[in-house]
């Protein structure tokens, strides 16, 4: 498949005043067209690296964030809770047990692709 | 899991990882971003499909470049000030950033002002007055945005959002000032 691809590209490479079809990069002027390729790459570039450069600094953001929420998890000393009682009030108190486990479990998977540096 | 583990509730934050000002103002810059690229890409084609050596057309007012320049220093240290103001806002509280932020203030309008009469004295082409005259534009908004900052901190009331926010779009005023100098002027 590669070298298909490869060999394609080399034959559009041969031909590339068939690309020139708009008016303004077909006018016989070496300079104009290479302006019109400069400004091709700048136009088609400057969105991408945008749009990294915001991605970079969200993960950034967010491990940074991660780190100072574990550090406060592990200081955090929880006052000991009295057994779930089986009682029609404990509903919500079972509610909130599979929130905290729910997020525990999610910052743990958090925790371990930050150390082993897999993507989260 | 004993009944005491699982009762524990962690303290984890939940806020969001950006400010909404900041990251509304972000996307934004985004668009403006790509709009002056779409001005700086036609200006260039143009600039270049002229017979060489007839940039600038004869017969046209030299643009002021030394003038411009110093315009540009006045900027750029409008944007250092309000870098100052933002840091002193964040350590030391709303005072501290008064005086940054009121010379930040005074350095882009006298850069503005003097933009403005750089865009009456010249006459190079249409795309020198749009590409001028949209920054002219951005600068005296991000002046507003600005002075609207210094109002809210002299009556106590500066939110880190709002603040954050003006910077983002100030600096990019700034900053894409020297691209548009050393393209249009140089």
């Amino acid at each position: 498949v590669i070298r298909r691809v490869l060999a394609w590209m080399a034959c559009a490479g041969l031909a590339p005043g068939v690309a020139q079809a708009c008016a303004v990069c077909g006018l016989a002027n070496t300079q104009n067209q290479s302006a019109f390729l400069g400004t091709t790459i700048l136009l088609s570039l400057l969105p991408l690296a945008m749009i990294g450069g915001g991605v970079w600094w969200a993960r950034r953001t967010l491990r940074s964030l991660a780190e100072e929420d574990f550090k406060v998890r592990d200081a955090y000393e929880a006052p000991v809770a009295s057994p779930v009682r089986a009682s029609r009030g404990t509903a919500p108190r079972r509610g909130w047990l599979r929130l905290d486990l729910t997020v525990r479990a999610v910052a743990d998977r958090f925790r371990r692709s930050l150390r082993g540096g897999a993507a989260w | 899991m004993s009944a005491s583990t699982a009762a524990r509730v962690i303290p984890i934050r939940r806020e969001g990882f950006a400010l909404n000002g900041v990251f509304g103002t972000a996307l934004f810059v985004f668009v403006e971003v790509m709009l002056f690229a779409g001005f700086i890409s036609a200006f260039v084609i143009v600039q270049n499909s002229v017979t060489p050596g007839t940039w600038p057309p004869p017969n046209q007012p030299r643009l002021p470049v030394e003038r411009t320049a110093f315009n540009t220093a006045a900027l750029l240290a409008s944007g250092v000030m309000l870098e100052i103001a933002h840091r002193a806002f964040g350590r030391r509280g709303l005072q501290a950033a008064r005086r940054p932020l009121i010379a930040a203030i005074a350095l882009g309008g006298f850069a503005l002002i003097r933009q403005g009469l750089t865009l009456t004295s010249s006459q190079l082409g249409s795309f020198f007055y749009l590409i001028v005259g949209a920054h002219a534009a951005h600068a005296l908004a991000a002046i507003a945005v600005l002075l609207a900052c210094w109002w809210s901190l002299e009556s106590g009331r500066l939110s880190a959002s709002l603040f954050g926010g003006a910077r983002v779009f100030w600096m990019f005023v700034v900053l894409v000032w020297p691209v548009l100098y050393w393209l249009v002027y140089l």
